[in-house]
């Protein structure tokens, strides 16, 4: 296996009394759309400031493109780009003029796909700063970002803003870095975006991680939604292992939910009643997102956000 | 009035946010009055020791620093503080209610809090009027403090009264002049640093118009009448005080906060009046360095400030042949006891006194200049150029460098504005030189302010303020240093005061290669901490 493109162990960042990052563990190989999920204040961006080097770690390992995030800043921010959540750009400036002053600031970029990228993106490039609203700033990071050739791509919520149209085109932008083989990190809160665009999910909560893999994995890893109509009574199914929830529904049709490492039992049992008609719904990354936060909202540790 | 509503809970707001910092500016300007007025009474208890001190600070230098005068020529305690201290407690007063003002208005738009709440039940005039209401009650507090300060230290209680009432509705006009720079500017840097700016224009104003004055032989004249400033000191408050000159001060305050109330209904909430044009779609190359990023997102205050030296330079310059005339008028033995020459070091101690208004003022622009890193960390465009490939040290570097470069122009441009001048009334052409080498001569000290911004920023954005207590105790120590007699250590701490005074001072090479030294040695100590701290999240 190539060497990962990212690869965090045990990372802890404390501000002060607070601690944001609590040996936050992630990796991403070459290639991959790797998305980053988790509540507000769960650590995302404090991350993500540790691998562009603006913040020290306190303890742990961070890897970054085969080198010290830190000590070798400046030279691995030539292999990559970043957009932040929050865009602020210098309000004397044009947005055109911003995306080229960031272009020269990092190394050579391609002028022709920058223009290209402003015209998809309906940006007019003439218009001050400060004139943008949040959207429109956020496409001009993006426009720098896209249109740059680097390995990777960090992306911190970079749709927030954005229209649905324009979101449609960042869609289409990222499939095409998927194509010619680079690695993203997108953080975001769109789980339909996520879903659609990502390989792998990191999930983290109160600064660690807490479920990672292949989106295909961990849904295999969780329950699907399954109603099956059987011609005797099926109710006794909820006495197996693997199975939740069950209700049998007025047409004498059950549901349930199953737990993925027992589907072979479960259908087995299905069959031997008479199966006469099934429909399973793998679970959404919304379902998977929710279960991990199941309880959360009661505690009140989890939502104090630690940003600096 | 719906335009004022919800005008109660957003002054309780604005209160209960501001209440430390509008509690430690009234004792500043209080405790001002009262450090001022006690030290006259007790260091020059003597008669004759307050009318040697007092021809110390008479003349034209003295003229440029504190006024016109009145009283000066037979001094009481009471017109010894107010005519030589008192423009400093106005000054003061001015500066608080410009912050005040502008931390309540347009600060507030800039941040975009103001949208949030004016999308609640608030009025489109109310946080103007919260602005505006803190502002009076500030400047009310600091009149009947000072009065009781100035009392409780002996001077007469009628006087004392003038003398607040004066201090106070400077506070007032200033504070309604940042009213209107708020409307109209659309960063809040900008609204406080034209008024600051305006400020400044009313003391070169009182200065030239006193100078003038005096050279007929009279209190101020009528340019001096042009300056609020001069309205409070033409109030000869402890020599024969006069009321009248301060309905100046109260109808043009009024009249400012009526002209930013009917701004402010006109124009869209976070817009400034002057409309955004179109610009360039494309970035030339030389913006594309951290160098020229700094450069370019500096230019219009460098312009600004620059053009603002040279013309106040010219108007202290085109003054000297008045020098003249003044100083032939007096008595030449008092000149060689205090200026140690004939009519030459006269107009060189004025001179002198006038590069150093100058270098003040370029030293807070070049600490304003290395500010704009505080916030460019806390908006986060500096995360977003170090994610580019640039080296901390180069970033910050970049923008000291423009600094530097903004304190070399701005200085050339005060001394080219003042030789200038004085060449066009004298028709000697030699002082184009010396001004500009009085000016230049000041740099090495200038970059040593400058130096401790960086290492204060380099340790924690915040505490790039240093830099402004800095330049804030070498403005006290050096306008009012010869005046109130500190010893020499409490001079030397400030880096101008190693400069001398240049042209009546001929410069040592040694202190100002020792200046240069510090500063660099400071700049490097700041370039290597800063690649070793955290970043501050925008």
């Amino acid at each position: 296996m190539a060497t990962p493109v990212i690869e965090i162990a045990g990372l802890t960042k404390r501000f002060g009394d607070v601690t944001a990052l609590d040996r936050l563990d992630m990796s991403v190989q070459p290639g991959e759309i790797a998305a980053f999920l988790g509540p507000n204040g769960a650590g995302k961006s404090t991350t993500i400031r540790v691998l562009l080097g603006l913040l020290k770690a306190d303890a742990g390992t961070v890897r970054l493109l085969g080198g010290d995030p830190w000590a070798d800043a400046v030279r691995l921010h030539e292999r990559l780009v970043y957009v932040p959540g929050d865009v602020t750009l210098w309000p004397q400036l044009t947005g055109g003029e911003a995306i080229d002053v960031l272009h020269r600031l990092r190394g050579p970029a391609d002028r022709a796909r920058r223009d290209e990228l402003v015209e998809r993106f309906r940006l007019d490039p003439r218009k001050k700063a400060r004139t943008y609203s949040k959207g429109n700033r956020q496409k001009v990071a993006l426009v720098a970002a896209l249109s740059s050739d680097v390995d990777l791509y960090v992306l911190d919520e970079p749709t927030s803003g954005l229209d649905p149209l324009m979101e449609q085109v960042f869609q289409e932008c990222v499939r095409e870095l998927r194509d010619q083989g680079r690695t993203v990190l997108l953080s975001s809160h769109i789980l339909a975006e996520v879903e659609q665009l990502c390989d792998t999910v990191t999930i983290i909560r109160d600064g660690r991680t807490v479920q990672a893999g292949r989106l295909a994995d961990l849904r295999h890893l969780t329950r699907s939604h399954v109603t099956a109509r059987t011609e005797r009574d099926a109710s006794g199914l909820a006495a197996l292992s693997g199975v939740h929830d069950l209700r049998v529904e007025a047409d004498g049709a059950v549901a349930f939910t199953l737990d993925g490492q027992h589907t072979a039992e479960v259908m087995r049992a299905l069959t031997d009643l008479g199966l006469v008609s099934i429909t399973s719904t793998p679970p959404s990354l919304e379902e998977l997102f929710l279960r991990q936060y199941d309880g959360v909202a009661d505690r009140p540790a989890a939502t104090s956000g630690a940003r600096p | 009035m719906t335009a004022l509503a919800g005008f109660g809970p957003l002054l309780r707001l604005a209160l209960r946010r501001d209440r430390v910092k509008l509690a430690v500016w009234l004792l500043a300007v209080v405790g001002m009055s009262a450090y001022c007025g006690t030290a006259v009474r007790t260091v020059y208890a003597d008669p004759a020791d307050l009318k040697a001190v007092v021809g110390f600070v008479t003349g034209p230098a003295g003229i440029v620093m504190s006024g016109p005068g009145y009283g000066l020529a037979e001094p009481t305690h009471g017109a010894a503080f107010a005519g030589v201290y008192g423009v400093w407690v106005l000054l003061v007063s001015g500066i608080a209610s410009i912050l005040l003002v502008g931390r309540h208005s347009r600060a507030e738009e800039e941040a975009g809090r103001l949208e949030l709440v004016r999308a609640g039940r608030v009025g489109r005039a109310a946080p103007l009027a919260v602005a505006a209401v803190i502002a009076v009650a500030f400047d009310a507090l600091v009149l009947l403090a000072s009065w009781g300060v100035l009392v409780a230290v002996g001077f007469t209680s009628g006087d004392s009264a003038l003398f607040a009432a004066g201090v106070a509705l400077v506070g007032l006009v200033f504070a309604a002049v940042t009213g209107v720079t708020a409307q109209l500017a659309e960063h809040s840097r900008t609204a406080t640093s034209t008024a600051g700016l305006l400020l400044s224009g009313a003391m070169v104003v009182r200065a030239a118009g006193d100078i003038l004055g005096d050279a007929e032989g009279r209190h101020g004249s009528w340019l001096s009448w042009l300056s609020p400033l001069a309205w409070a000191q033409q109030t000869r408050a402890y020599v024969d005080g006069r009321w009248w000159p301060l309905l100046l001060a109260a109808g043009l305050a009024v009249l400012l906060a009526v002209a930013a109330y009917a701004l402010a209904r006109r124009r869209d909430l976070g817009a400034g009046l002057v409309p955004a044009r179109l610009g360039h779609a494309r970035a030339p190359r030389w913006m594309g360095s951290p160098l020229g990023l700094a450069l370019r997102v500096e230019r219009g205050a460098l312009l600004g400030w620059s053009t603002a030296l040279l013309l106040a330079g010219a108007l202290y310059g085109s003054l000297v042949a008045s020098v003249e005339s003044s100083v032939g008028q007096l008595d030449s033995g008092l000149l060689v006891e205090v200026m140690g020459g004939g009519t030459g070091a006269a107009v060189d101690g004025y001179l002198g006194v006038c590069v150093l208004t100058a270098v003040l003022m370029v030293t807070g622009y070049a600490v304003a200049a290395a500010h704009r890193a505080v916030g460019e960390e806390t908006t986060g465009r500096l995360g977003l150029v170090l994610s580019a490939a640039v080296a901390r040290p180069v970033w910050l570097g970049s923008l000291l460098v423009v600094a530097v470069l903004g304190s070399v122009v701005t200085l050339a441009a005060g001394g080219l504005g003042m030789g200038l001048g004085a060449w066009s009334v004298t028709g000697e052409a030699a002082y184009v030189g010396t001004c500009l080498a009085a000016h230049l001569v000041y740099l090495p000290a200038v970059w040593v302010v400058l130096a401790v911004a960086a290492v204060g920023f380099s340790l924690r954005p915040g505490w790039l303020a240093v830099a402004w207590v800095v330049l804030a105790y070498a403005a006290v120590v050096g306008v009012l240093g010869p005046a109130l007699d500190l010893p020499e250590a409490v001079l030397d701490v400030s880096p101008f005061h190693h400069v001398g005074m240049p042209p009546l001072d001929d410069p040592t090479v040694g202190p100002l290669v020792v200046l240069a030294a510090l500063a660099v040695l400071l700049a490097g100590l700041a370039l290597v901490r800063f690649r070793r701290r955290d970043l501050a999240t925008g």
